[in-house]
């Protein structure tokens, strides 16, 4: 019998974090992964944003050889089928070297191999190739896992990182499976394109999404590029089943447009990869994440955020926090669901849990976009909003996050969820940068925040 | 630039180590044959047969193990598992 102080089921963002925490504390820690190799089981289009940096000091010294720093941000939104014209269209161009911290467009394999390169050095260990195919329990606690192997191998605590159709979160009892009226399913093209011809792209190269009713998103690498999407609008699997209709129909709708078209024939791009991937996309923070002996993180807990829906960010949040409270409760003897809770009572108030308040509202928005009187105005806060979550508070950027606040006061009668996008989503990206505007801003903001529980919206 | 996405053109575009034993399977005793499953599915791993839904024999060759059909499914007539460590879809630009 194999015996660690940590297993780890899952070698993604969630579970490297986990693993290079609980290893710096001197835990005995298992990573053990389904694919071969490091992301084989990921799909590509991540954009690492400032807040990563800013929270996980050790990746500021990455350097992915295939990663872009983006230079130009397209944000749109098209109208839905069959008319697709481009209601709104507008280009940012960033200075990147005027930030400490950057965006990156980054592909998975490379940026999960470069954490789990980080876990190692820490003294995790990594068994790959093998599928962990149930829980070992004692007493109704789990106290392990068994492989596809045959393999037992005890641990006083599971961390299970094993992704959004989470196998462990079913075997430990926790739930059956998500709601499908959570849960959109993106389809996604990489291509490869010539290097010089994305440098040439737009101000020194780079792209970044055309979100919309479409939710559909760009994300470019140095040698190629991946366009994602899920459908019109925010399609979620709920959604499809009742109007039985799939996703590939309406995701090839999203090239169609002639500025997409445009982009395609300038860059001489080559479709290399389709792939299909779940996505959580919910409104209130999965409650039961964590039992006797085993806790949730990342999309396995359902995490992604509900205003992009992004997760990479959670994921390595979750990771790490559950490892210290693993740590902890495994120095204390005490691995229960009561001491555990911890894990779910810290989260709940850590940014990514704080990111769910006022969730419904937020997603509504995109719902809003095109039926509201104010529709125009939402989509320049929501795109202001976005830029700020990917290029941080300095350079270019700057101005708006003066002007951010004003257009929040002038909608907030109509559109009252507006005073918790503010509290809640421009905090969190605010203390990247230690900049008298951000500060400014942050005034503001709690501005706002008054003026919003004086006329009782929030 | 034209692409069209058929069954034919994603086959070219993704990679997978064909799995060595079953994974997946539709429990017919639980099937209603409602469908959701083969709506979502973009590989059309499903079809309704007899009122009951049942998989492609190729499907360790073609599926993305996304689980939309076991996420979808109603009355939890699928059995959705992961190929064995090592098997099944390599996203080889993941």
């Amino acid at each position: 019998m194999q015996k660690y102080d940590i297993v780890v089921v899952g070698g993604g963002p969630g579970g490297t974090l986990a693993a290079k925490t609980a290893a710096e504390k001197g835990m005995k820690v298992l990573v053990i992964e389904r694919g071969r190799e490091i992301g084989d089981k990921i799909v590509s289009g991540a954009i690492v944003l400032p807040k990563m940096f800013r929270d996980f000091p050790f990746t500021r010294t990455m350097n992915l050889p295939r990663a872009r720093i983006p230079r130009t941000g397209y944000f749109g939104f098209f109208k839905p089928p069959p008319s697709l014209e481009v209601a709104y269209y507008s280009i940012v161009s960033m200075d990147p070297d005027s930030q400490e911290y950057p965006t990156q467009c980054v592909y998975m394999k490379e940026f999960v191999g470069f954490l789990a390169d980080a876990a190692k050095e820490a003294g995790a260990e990594f068994r790959m190739a093998t599928l962990v195919s149930d829980v070992l329990r004692k007493n109704g606690k789990i106290t392990g896992v068994i492989t596809d192997k045959g393999d037992e191998i005890q641990s006083d605590i599971v961390i299970a990182a094993d992704g959004v159709l989470s196998l462990i979160a079913r075997k430990a009892g926790l739930r059956k499976k998500w709601d499908p009226w959570g849960v959109v399913n993106i389809a996604s093209l990489t291509f490869s394109a010539p290097e010089d011809k994305i440098d040439e792209e737009g101000i020194g190269g780079g792209v970044y999404s055309i979100m919309g009713l479409g939710a559909n998103y760009h994300c470019v690498f140095k040698d190629g590029f991946h366009i994602g999407g899920f459908g019109f609008p925010a399609c979620t699997l709920g959604r499809r089943v009742q109007a039985r209709r799939g996703v590939t129909a309406e995701y090839l709708k999203f090239l169609e447009p002639p500025l997409i078209q445009a982009m395609l024939k300038r860059l001489e791009a080559k479709p290399v990869e389709f792939s299909m991937h779940p996505l959580t996309w919910f409104d209130e923070m999965p409650k039961e994440i964590y039992t006797d002996g085993l806790m949730l993180v990342g999309d396995a807990a359902g995490l992604p955020e509900p205003f992009l829906a992004s997760g990479i960010y959670e994921a390595m949040y979750s990771g790490r926090l559950a490892a210290e409270v693993a740590a902890e409760a495994v120095e204390k003897g005490d691995t229960s669901k009561g001491f555990l809770k911890k894990y779910y009572d810290v989260l709940e108030v850590s940014p990514v849990g704080q990111q769910f308040v006022g969730g419904k509202q937020i997603r509504a928005m995109f719902d809003l976009v095109l039926t509201h009187p104010d529709g125009r105005k939402l989509v320049d806060l929501m795109r202001s909003i976005s830029m700020f979550l990917f290029w941080g508070w300095a350079g270019t950027i700057a101005p708006a996050s003066v002007t951010l606040p004003l257009m929040i006061t002038t909608l907030l009668d109509k559109v009252p969820v507006l005073a918790k996008v503010a509290g809640l989503y421009l905090p969190v990206a605010a203390p990247s940068f230690s900049e008298p505007l951000s500060r400014l801003t942050n005034e503001l903001v709690a501005g706002v925040m008054r003026s919003a529980m004086t006329k009782g919206g929030v | 630039m034209e692409i069209n996405l058929t069954l034919a053109d994603k086959k070219k575009l993704m990679t997978v180590e064909k799995a060595s034993k079953d994974w997946l399977k539709v429990n017919t005793d639980l099937c209603t044959g409602c469908g959701n499953c083969a709506i979502v599915c973009e590989m059309n791993l499903f079809s309704i047969r007899g009122g009951k839904a049942s998989i492609s024999k190729d499907y360790r060759e073609w599926c993305y193990e996304c689980g939309a059909c076991y996420l979808v499914c109603e009355p939890d007539a699928i059995e959705f598992n992961y190929p064995p460590g090592g098997e099944g879809v390599v996203f080889v630009y993941g």
